[in-house]
């Protein structure tokens, strides 16, 4: 009976039951889908987190950047300056491998492809000598040739055997250069010669400038360190002599050489992480698999090598100036092939093994490799960033788990709101319906009581009802929302599809560098959440019900003798008239009801402007990040690793001027420069040239470019400049000087040149600022290819230098005149055949330029890939690749842009909850008081009278509450329109409430109003 | 000389699934000076007919006249503020005004200013029996006694005619009850008020001049 009676009562409040049907069905949907989205975001996160693998390479990124088989000094001390300890303490790092690759020799294998350091130098038999085919050199005064550098002296021959040669065929003819040697054949003989295969084929076109008969042209050349003849008379009997069989020997190991990789978790190698190199045979060995590799398929194929086979190498030392200048230490690997890999040129003769440190001087700018856990690496990287030393850069490269995770971070966190946002809704709606419901019936319970019902009866009575309503309505919400949820899945992924598609989706962006893979996952969702969310809600309501009711029964039952009266305070009042003076009585003697409503209000005007000022803030701080922020672009390698070294051509670096958005472009070239008392002697045979050629390679350069900026060296430091009196930055951007190519043969302009020295450079040649220093640089230039200029240079300012190479810094126009950067016209200085020539031949090793309005950031990337550009992981017509380094811009506006549409969800969800709740609180005000409406319209009042005396009442104290709710934001925000107009807004839906309110209770028919009770 | 006349009249109270008549064509007139008890048991119509006398409502037939004139065809509002005053059992005072406030109440209403409402409403108090310290005490502080004299004394500030009283002993003892009837009738005879209390204290019945009896809708004169 009770149970009938409670769920009978209950159901035949049908608007009021409907009502809160509606609501609990309502919230319920949304709570399991968004626990649901929340669910499969948190499953597809973890599965990201299980498919990726994040790293960081720690590079320095000083003058040798990005050659790796130099040494650089400033790069071991470096290395030497990193501590183990204070890498791994960082949050989020799981392993540290120092950079270290040793070399090593097998028998068997012959490098074909990759770098091989002597790979043009041969050992050969040659027979069948022509006659002198062509000579020319100079002569002595008895008519004798005088062999120099620049004589050539050719014969052609018959190449009988290779000794040790990577370039020319037994058999065929190849036309022998005498080079610096006095080599003459005697006709009938054959020798055996010393020296160096050329290419004519490539750049050394002043050698393919003479009518050569044979395929494939040798220079004979003189041993490494050694005086023997390059040459020598060859007999069977005798044999190869003892000399030339040595040096065919050593070479062989030098240019067969493996690079072994040493390595603690191989998956977490630059090469396997970034999937450079795919396994095609066996398995990545794991990191407890001491001695184990994976091989190159070439050194696999040449040895015959399979997974499970072992591997023998004899370990090879560089020296600490070369690391390509090798010999047998007399050690060896003894090692178990795991898998074998295919792989580019780059990999050639690569085996990695999981082995202990090399204990190698460190070639290179590589100092190590950190491995990361996913969700932390950003964090990681920036901590690892401020604990390196100067100069040292930390890259992360997550395989594309950060693009992969960040839709799903975003759905989530909006999942989160909401969920958080239906859970305060849902708790208010219960909480609303169990004092509606239960709270209200105090005359029921009363009654009830009077009649003598026991406890657990008036207990089963309301909670069955309340049970009812909420159980039904509950489950159908869950069951919708159980439907509902794959729907659900299947729309968030198909948009995150959509913006992963998105025509430009991070093009030239940072965050596109060391993208390795994409995946798909369609995890599954357990359904015991939805069900634990169904039963949260029956019991929630269950325990609201029962606490209005324990408070119902507490106050029906009489107190014996501590029954308390309320009443007002104060005397008669004949202020003011009509309905104002009622309300204001009311308000004056109202007591709690009127603190209630202006605290009420006050909070929810509170939450009002505190959301929309947060809003505003958020698109304020967008508006100006967009503003205010320049964003920096560089051009790169193709993988995005390196951006110096390039070959960029003049009409690239003009294209990217020419985008709309990009103010400024930097570019630099480098000359090598030497000083003529610092040179070392070199002898003027072709090694000595050769050795001469190299020596100058190793020299810092003479650097022309527009800006400081454009300096390799201080891209990631400030260069530190003083200025000689009279001089500033503004000395690089100088139009009047002449292209360093154009000096050939002395004739300048002008002299010296200007140019910013290192200080170390100036204090250690007791030199300062004004002083002129004389030098010489080669020009690369293909018409002027290995061409020596002697150059003065005027020092006018200094930097601190980062690297090994004090370079020098000179405007630009020493390379090129800045005006055919900006497309204007050149002075009549230059002849149409020589603008022409450094339009189609002239070139940049690096180039930035800054994008002023973050804003502009998207018309930029669209334009950069109209005009052809490619990107990091995509090459198109213009190899010419840019990165933006919108990495930290992107985060910030991601993460406002994150904030804003969330903000938006949240300020639409709790605003409507907000003004829902004002209307409630205001209805609910007005109409628990029927009975004193129906008393003045008993009295006569009219009915604006008495809308007046209620709505004013409201007026006033929602008007108190706003106002103290926005006085006590003010301190947080200056008041903009926005606030203003939400708590306005505010302010009016809950007047309206009170308003519809009284205008329905004023509907009611009279006759009933008289019988109000309660 | 009658102040309010009823003409056959009826009354029905129409809901989605019930029809109920209150009232089977009543017809009666109240004169000045004069006290009337209507009798009847619980659900016979009598608070039904106070209503319609008090201009809650028109009847759904036949008429309600005051002074001649049919209660259809005037405001019902100016009725109730300007010709007739009613007396409820459970006093129906504002809780949040004092007494003199709620007996100032319908004083305002008809446009008398404060302070001349709150000497109006201290000689109505005097009139009542009750103490002039009364005046700005809150409802919730008097007995039921008090509270429904202030209920008269608010009844008296309207000025009307005609005093209407539903039960308006119901909730007092019997000491309070001849206190409240004293004064009723002192309004009837000695101010010509033409009181109408509905009541099913047949004893208090008695006291009344004229009695009329309802029974299940119809009434019965005696």
């Amino acid at each position: 009976m009770f149970v009938r009676n409670g769920i009978m009562s209950n159901l035949r409040e049908r608007g009021r039951t409907a009502l809160f049907s509606l609501l609990i069905i309502v919230l319920s949907v949304t709570m399991i889908l968004s626990l649901g989205v929340l669910l499969y975001c948190n499953a597809v996160m973890r599965a990201c987190d299980g498919a990726y693998r994040s790293i960081a390479l720690v590079e320095y990124m000083g003058s040798e950047y990005p050659n790796e088989a130099v040494p650089d000094e400033a790069a071991r001390k470096a290395a030497v300056e990193l501590s183990d300890e204070s890498i791994l303490n960082v949050n989020g790092v799981t392993g540290w491998t120092k950079g270290n690759t040793s070399f090593g020799f097998v028998e068997g294998y012959e490098r074909r492809f990759g770098n091989m350091p002597y790979g043009n130098r041969s050992v050969i038999v040659v027979g069948n000598f022509s006659n002198l085919l062509y000579q020319w050199t100079d002569h002595d005064e008895n008519g004798e040739p005088i062999i120099t550098d620049m004589s050539v002296i050719y014969r052609t021959a018959l190449l009988k055997e290779s000794v040790y040669s990577k370039r020319g065929k037994e058999g065929v003819l190849i036309d022998v250069l005498t080079g610096t040697s006095d080599f003459v054949p005697e006709k009938g003989k054959t020798y055996v010669l010393h020296g160096s295969f050329i290419d004519t084929t490539g750049t050394a076109r002043d050698i393919g400038a003479y009518p050569m008969n044979g395929y494939y042209v040798f220079q004979i050349e003189s041993f490494i360190d050694s005086d023997e003849l390059p040459y020598a008379t060859y007999t069977e009997e005798e044999g190869i002599p003892e000399n030339f069989l040595e040096a065919a020997d050593q070479y062989r190991a030098m240019n067969n050489y493996l690079s072994v990789v040493h390595c603690k978790d191989m998956e977490d190698v630059y090469a396997f992480q970034q999937s450079e190199v795919k396994l095609s045979e066996g398995s990545i060995p794991d990191p407890e698999q001491q001695n184990a590799c994976v091989i190159s398929a070439d050194l696999a194929e040449a040895l015959g090598l399979k997974p499970g086979d072992d591997l023998e190498l004899f370990r090879m030392n560089g020296t600490d100036t070369d690391c390509y200048d090798l010999s047998l230490s007399g050690e060896t690997y003894s090692l178990k092939v795991s898998g074998i890999i295919e792989h580019s040129t780059d990999y050639t003769g690569t085996v990695w093994a999981v082995l202990d440190d090399a204990d190698t001087p460190l070639f290179g700018y590589l100092l190590g490799t950190v491995s990361l856990r996913n969700e932390d690496a950003v964090e990681a990287v920036e901590m690892l960033q401020s604990i390196v030393p100067k100069q040292v850069r930390v890259t992360l490269f997550d395989q594309g788990y950060g693009n992969a995770v960040q839709p799903f971070q975003e759905v989530r966190k909006t999942a989160v709101n909401v969920l958080i946002i239906c859970l305060a809704g849902i708790v208010a709606v219960l909480m609303l319906f169990a004092f509606l419901f239960v709270g209200r019936q105090g005359e029921t319970v009363k009654i009830m009581i009077s009649l003598g019902t026991p406890g657990s009866k008036i207990t089963l009575w309301f909670l069955s009802g309340a049970l009812l309503i909420c159980g039904v309505s509950a489950f159908l919400g869950t069951l919708a929302g159980v439907v509902l949820q794959p729907y659900m899945f299947d729309r968030i992924s198909l948009i995150i599809e959509s913006i992963r598609s998105k025509e430009g989706f991070l093009w030239y962006s940072e965050n596109s560098v060391g993208i390795a893979k994409e995946t798909n996952f369609d995890p599954v969702v357990p359904m015991w959440p939805d069900l634990l969310v169904f039963a949260g809600i029956v019991a929630v309501s269950l325990l609201f019900c029962y606490f209005f009711l324990k408070l119902q029964r507490r106050m029906r039952t009489p107190k014996r003798g501590k029954s308390r009266v309320y009443v007002p305070k104060g005397g008669t009042s004949v202020h003011f008239r009509g309905g104002l003076r009622y309300s204001l009585l009311s308000i004056k003697r109202g007591g709690l009801k009127s603190i209630i409503v202006p605290a009420v209000t006050m909070l929810l005007t509170t939450m009002v402007l505190f959301l929309s000022g947060m809003y505003q803030g958020w698109q304020n701080d967008l508006k100006n990040a967009l503003e205010n922020n320049s964003i920096e672009g560089t051009v790169v390698s193709i993988n995005g690793r390196y951006y110096s070294g390039l070959a960029l051509t003049l009409n690239s670096v003009k294209t990217i001027l020419s985008v709309e958005g990009i103010d400024d472009v930097y570019v630099s070239y480098g000359y090598h420069y030497w000083l003529a008392e610092e040179m070392p002697q070199f002898s003027s045979s072709e090694h000595g040239k050769e050795r001469r050629r190299s020596w100058i390679e190793f020299q810092p350069e003479i650097v022309a470019l527009n800006s400081m900026k454009a300096a390799k060296e201080f891209y990631y430091s400030d260069p530190g400049l003083t200025w000689l009196e009279g001089w500033d930055e503004d000395v690089l951007n100088r139009n009047d000087l002449t292209p360093m190519v154009y000096r050939m043969g002395g004739g300048t302009k002008e002299d010296p040149i200007p140019g910013v020295f290192s200080k170390s450079f100036l204090e250690e040649r007791g030199m300062s600022l004004g002083d002129t220093i004389s030098c010489f640089v080669r020009a690369n230039q293909s018409s002027f290819y290995n061409s020596e200029i002697e150059v003065v240079v005027k020092a006018v300012g200094t930097y601190v230098q980062q690297g090994n190479r004090a370079n020098i810094y000179v405007p630009l126009s020493c390379h090129i005149p800045s005006e055919m950067l900006m497309g204007d016209e050149l002075s009549d200085d230059y002849s149409n055949a020589q603008r022409k020539r450094m339009e189609q031949t002239f070139n940049f090793s690096t180039c930035r330029f800054n994008i002023s309005s973050a804003g502009k950031l998207d018309s930029v990337r669209e334009s950069l890939r109209s005009q052809g550009f490619s990107a990091v992981g995509h090459i198109r017509r213009d190899r010419t690749t840019i990165l933006l380094k919108d990495s930290a811009f992107l985060k910030l506006k991601d993460s406002m842009e994150r904030n804003i549409a969330m903000g938006k969800v949240m300020s639409t969800m709790i605003s409507i909850l907000v003004v829902l709740l004002g209307f409630i609180i205001s209805w609910l005000m007005v109409f628990t008081r029927r009975r004193e409406f129906a008393l003045m319209r008993g009295l006569g009042a009219k009915k604006s009278r008495v809308f007046a005396s209620f709505f004013l009442e409201q007026a006033v104290l929602s008007l108190i509450g706003c106002l103290l709710g926005c006085v006590s934001l003010l301190w947080l925000y200056t008041g903009g329109t926005i606030q203003i107009l939400a708590a306005l807004a505010f302010l009016i839906c809950y007047l309206l409430g009170a308003a519809v309110s009284v205008l329905f209770v004023g509907k009611t028919d009279l006759m009933e109003l008289l019988t109000v009770r309660e | 000389m009658s102040v309010i006349e009823l003409k056959d009249v009826k009354y029905v109270y129409q809901s989605q699934y019930q029809r109920l008549e209150a009232l089977h064509g009543i017809s009666y007139s109240f004169e000045e000076g004069c006290v009337y008890a209507i009798l009847g048991s619980s659900g016979s119509g009598k608070t039904t007919l106070l209503s319609l006398m008090a201009g809650l409502d028109i009847p759904t037939e036949g008429t309600v006249l005051c002074e001649g004139v049919s209660t259809a065809d005037i405001d019902l509002e100016k009725y109730r503020r300007e010709r007739v005053s009613v007396i409820y059992q459970d006093f129906r005072l504002f809780p949040m005004l004092t007494v003199a406030e709620n007996v100032m109440y319908p004083m305002e209403l008809k446009g008398m200013k404060p302070a001349t409402a709150k000497k109006h409403a201290a000689e109505l108090i005097q009139k009542v029996g009750l103490p002039e310290s009364a005046l700005n005490r809150f409802p919730a502080m008097l007995s039921g006694g008090e509270q429904q004299r202030v209920a008269i004394a608010r009844a008296l500030g309207m000025k009307t005619k005609i005093l209407l009283a539903d039960e308006p002993t119901g909730n007092l003892d019997s000491k309070n009850s001849e206190l409240v009837f004293g004064i009723l009738k002192d309004l009837a005879h000695k101010d010509g008020y033409c009181v109408v209390v509905i009541t099913h204290d047949e004893e208090l019945g008695r006291s009344a001049d004229k009695r009329i009896r309802l029974h299940d809708g119809d009434l019965v004169v005696q």
